[in-house]
């Protein structure tokens, strides 16, 4: 078993490499946006995305608690990224309304705060 | 209630062509009637799988689920508790689809498995088997997953809901695959729809 940071942060390249390549996962409807990265911030990932329909000056981004429990790359790689696309499936950057958010000059955050 | 083979419905109501790529795609290309959302009682009509399992005849009942069983030896605890099995269900090719317990952050809406599908989303395990044993195989998707889809058409030949699941086939830490990520349901034009009308369930 890896040690958590260093597994975290491989988790993080194959999410950003996920995101890049198949920025929907196959998936009709989602709105268009473009990772700008996906980091390790304590215990949270954040993916942190421009979405131009919304606002092109503006950096949004979504943080995920690191996944309960025992993790391998792909188990977490997997967690995070389809929570990320369903949450782009459901709101997308149009509709945080049900989102904590905070804004801090042109970074938005999206999720929950305490982490 | 009947499961059925896709051929069913292809040459009367829409291209079976269409049903292979996406069921979402294939779902923009027909106008939706519109949704009982609310009780169990679901509107005349009947479940087609996105990918139908091939050599059935046109009517062919699938259902009710089969096999569900889970391996021994995969009720875990601990830190491993979330990758407990809740069910195990075959395709129509064969392949096991995992179904584990998984976790649910009410605080946020994530996590993956029953545990999530359930408590967000609102669709029972047993809505997850059905979708899996009724399909050939899983729908590739561009990013590794795989999507095991089915719709309800009503008796107009209009759909109106759609049950997507996905999965993943990495490997989870305890061994085997890591199976259904998450699962929810969409209006017939492909909506996003918070919770599933109990009816999709029951209808099962």
């Amino acid at each position: 078993m890896q040690d958590k940071e260093s597994l975290a942060l491989a988790v993080c390249a194959v999410v950003r490499e996920q995101l890049r390549v198949s920025p929907t996962g196959g998936r009709p409807g989602l709105p268009q946006f473009d990772v700008v990265s996906v980091s390790v911030v304590g215990d949270a990932i954040c993916v942190a995305f421009r979405q131009e329909s919304v606002d092109p000056t503006r950096i949004f981004v979504w943080t995920i608690a690191w996944p309960p429990g025992d993790q391998n790359l792909w188990s977490a790689e997997a967690i995070i990224t389809e929570n990320f696309l369903e949450d782009m499936a459901f709101e997308g950057t149009r509709n945080w309304a049900g989102r904590t958010w905070l804004e801090t000059a042109s970074l938005t955050f999206l999720g929950d705060l305490k982490h | 209630m009947k499961w059925t083979s896709i051929g069913a419905m292809a040459g009367s109501v829409l291209s079976a062509a269409l049903f292979s790529v996406s069921p979402l795609a294939m779902a923009q290309t027909v106008q939706a009637s519109p949704s009982v959302a609310a009780g169990t009682t679901p509107p005349p009509g009947h479940w087609v799988a996105a990918n139908p399992i091939t050599g059935l005849s046109p009517q062919t009942v699938v259902g009710p689920p089969g096999g569900s069983s889970c391996p021994p030896n995969t009720t875990y605890s601990g830190a491993n508790a979330e990758y407990s099995c809740m069910a195990t269900a075959p395709d129509g090719s064969g392949h096991v689809v995992w179904i584990r317990q998984g976790y649910y952050d009410y605080n946020t809406g994530n996590g993956f498995g029953e545990t999530k599908f359930y408590h967000k989303h609102n669709v029972w395990l047993g809505t997850v088997v059905n979708d899996i044993e009724v399909n050939q195989s899983g729908i590739p998707q561009s990013n590794g997953r795989y999507l095991y889809g089915e719709y309800y058409v009503g008796t107009n030949g209009q759909i109106d809901q759609q049950v997507l699941a996905f999965e993943s086939r990495n490997a989870a830490p305890t061994g085997n695959e890591m199976g259904i990520i998450t699962a929810y349901c969409t209006t017939g034009t492909g909506g996003y729809e918070a919770t599933c009308p109990d009816w999709v369930n029951t209808s099962q």
